[in-house]
């Protein structure tokens, strides 16, 4: 597990292309700490500036404005050769005319390390990725995965303090995905260096990571673990992003200081974690598992559409104002085909199930 | 080119339809390439007719004037002759010398055009072409007038102070080689270009994220990756400037022939020789094709490795 020890850190950090009339806020006022041996994820959807961050923290990219911090020590007049940072490309840009061996050994070159430590050091990359039987082989010569994992034993080779990874799994079949992000998670526990990994792909970010970074439009959003960010998302873009959600626009009722009482729905009041002082109305969320579809008529319903997924069926009801609410049940024995679209039905939300957002 | 790239071996049986399909091109290869360069080889081999033209006797004597020196009535003893060896060491060392000029020059050229933003690098290419929409012997004429020595050249170079007198430039192989390079520079740049094109950018990303400095990326990845281009270029210069015969006459003058001069001198009016004219053109195309065979052998291996 990861110590608390930081990393690196961004502060404060702005990027702005171009100027005059044509200047874009690529990131704006971004702040965030990396722990030592961390698996931290950088997601949000193409355009949040995720990609942008990576290239600053590589060193591709200059900061407008704040400072990228390495154990310390300020990155952002450093060019890339000089940072002991490495990076998996997106597309991997392998050499294509050195051989696998050739590839994982250049960074060691550059360093100018011995031939033994070389060599010793590529055969336990290639033993590390199970690319031994490939050294002698062209990249052209290899599969997607394989090229992908070549890309991971080049920047892991000079044992960089940060392993930066832009999107590696993008290019690979689904299958092949889920592997690797297995087999990504205990390279970095193996090898005990800090991974930072962008991906717009949140299943990825929540099976991977020990703490996640969510960017929207050039801001950071929320920094926390999976659960955190999951279970207690702290605004409205980051509970509709992160998985599937019902959000209410709720009156509220009563402030009992650790939570708040709120109406989500003519005759639907129920308790909501969170606090938003002064507020008369606010946004609440609720995941559509921990809502019950059932026919007691606590809130009573309508079935409107179902979809089967084969694990569980997702119940699209309206309640009696005409709001939409999602439902999802496990289709354990018995509840399949209970409810038919025009059904009459009820639900009844979990206790700590509806969670108070910030806009 | 495309004789240059080794195929991968594969002989699949061709269909029908592609017989028919390559028929125009291997009939125009065949009639004017091939049956061209058999002629020459036959008429190198026969008997030289005095106002031009061959007898058909067969006769190794054009290959013999060309390596033998048998003195001036043919009757001493046979030693190597040198004259024709120096005009094609000169043609070999000018080739090579505007092939290297053609490079230092061409590269920054293409990269430069090849990383311009993609609207405007048509334009960049556009005008790389123009000089290339008046006939090579019009520029190479209107060379000759630049560089003579109450041309403007000169008195440019006597206007701003850098001479007091004419420098001599008509008539030396600096004339000859400046003929060359600016005939051949674009089929430098357009092969480099077209590689460079293509070069995939994040490759120096890579290594600057690996530790290379500048200079080794270009060094260890730019070059290599781009290396054919680079190669096809200095064939398409070198092998053109090999039998080059405009440049040398017109800027050259008597004493810097070339291979091209000798041969078009023994084609040309009614004392040639057109057996020897033969002759020395098979040498010239024995060495093109021992040179580029070289090449493809080795870029075969290459690849094999």
């Amino acid at each position: 597990m990861a110590n608390l020890a930081t990393a690196l850190e961004i502060v404060a950090v702005d990027k702005v292309f171009g100027t005059g009339a044509n200047a874009a806020i690529a990131l704006n006022k971004v702040s965030f700490s990396v722990h030592d041996n961390e698996f931290f994820t950088l997601l949000g959807p193409s355009g949040c500036g995720k990609t942008t961050l990576l290239r600053i923290m590589a060193g591709f990219e200059t900061v407008t404005d704040g400072d990228v911090m390495l154990y310390g020590k300020r990155l952002s007049d450093l060019p890339p050769d000089k940072r002991p940072i490495n990076t998996v490309f997106q597309n991997y840009a392998l050499f294509p005319h050195l051989s696998v061996a050739e590839n994982v050994s250049f960074g060691l070159q550059m360093l100018g390390r011995g031939k033994a430590e070389t060599a010793k050091r590529v055969a336990d990359m290639l033993r590390l990725v199970h690319l031994e039987a490939m050294a002698d082989r062209k990249p052209s010569q290899l599969s997607g995965g394989q090229q992908q994992r070549v890309a991971l034993a080049r920047a892991l080779a000079p044992a960089p303090k940060v392993l930066l990874l832009d999107e590696p799994l993008s290019a690979l079949d689904l299958k092949l995905r889920q592997h690797m992000r297995i087999e990504l998670k205990q390279i970095q526990q193996e090898t005990g260096i800090t991974f930072i990994f962008v991906t717009h792909d949140q299943e990825e970010a929540l099976s991977m990571s020990d703490r996640i970074a969510v960017m929207s439009a050039g801001q950071l959003q929320q920094v926390g673990s999976a659960e955190e960010i999951y279970e207690a998302p702290k605004n409205r873009f980051v509970a509709d992003f992160i998985g599937e959600t019902n959000l209410f626009d709720a009156d509220v009722i009563s402030n009992n200081g650790s939570g708040l009482r709120v109406r989500i729905a003519p005759g639907m009041e129920l308790e909501a974690d969170g606090n938003r002082p002064d507020k008369r109305e606010t946004c609440v969320s609720i995941r559509p598992e921990r809502i019950v579809i059932g026919t007691d008529e606590t809130v009573p319903c309508v079935v409107d559409k179902l979809v089967y997924l084969g694990t569980d069926t997702h119940y699209h009801v309206r309640l009696g104002c005409g709001t939409l609410v999602v439902v999802r049940a496990q289709n354990d024995q018995g509840t399949k085909g209970r409810f038919a679209p025009g059904d009459a039905a009820s639900i009844s939300v979990a206790p700590g199930a509806a969670k108070v957002l910030v806009d | 080119m495309a004789g240059l790239v080794p195929s991968s071996g594969k002989s699949a049986a061709f269909a029908p339809a592609r017989i028919w399909l390559m028929l125009p091109s291997w009939a125009s290869i065949g009639f004017f390439l091939l049956l061209p360069v058999l002629l020459m080889l036959v008429y190198s081999f026969l008997t030289k007719e005095f106002r031009g033209g061959v007898v058909w006797e067969f006769s190794l004597s054009s290959y013999d004037r060309f390596f033998l020196d048998r003195g001036l009535f043919g009757d001493e003893p046979p030693q190597i002759e040198w004259t024709y060896i120096a005009i094609f060491w000169r043609s070999a060392w000018q080739a090579g010398l505007a092939t290297i000029l053609c490079l230092i020059v061409g590269f920054p050229t293409a990269w430069f055009i090849a990383t311009r933003p993609s609207h405007t690098r048509s334009l960049w290419l556009f005008l790389i072409t123009i000089p290339y929409w008046v006939n090579l012997l019009i520029r190479t004429v209107s060379m000759k007038f630049l560089i003579r020595d109450n041309g403007p050249l000169n008195e440019w170079l006597m206007a701003i102070g850098l001479i007091d007198a004419p420098i001599t430039m008509i008539n030396t192989n600096f004339a000859v080689q400046l003929g060359l390079f600016y005939s051949y520079l674009p089929f430098m740049v357009l092969p480099i270009y077209a590689a460079v094109e293509r070069y995939n950018f994040a490759l120096n990303e890579a290594a600057a994220d690996l530790y290379a400095p500048k200079w080794r990326v270009l060094w260890l990845i730019v070059l290599p990756v781009v290396r054919p281009g680079v190669i096809a270029g200095c064939i398409l210069v070198f092998v053109p400037s090999l039998g080059a015969f405009l440049a040398p006459d017109l800027l050259g003058g008597a004493k810097n022939w070339m291979i091209g001069s000798l041969i078009e001198d023994q084609f040309k009016g009614a004392a040639g020789n057109w057996p020897f004219g033969a002759a020395v053109a098979m040498v010239l195309l024995s060495i093109v094709l021992v040179v580029l065979f070289i090449y493809a052998r080795s870029h075969a291996r290459a690849s094999e490795q």
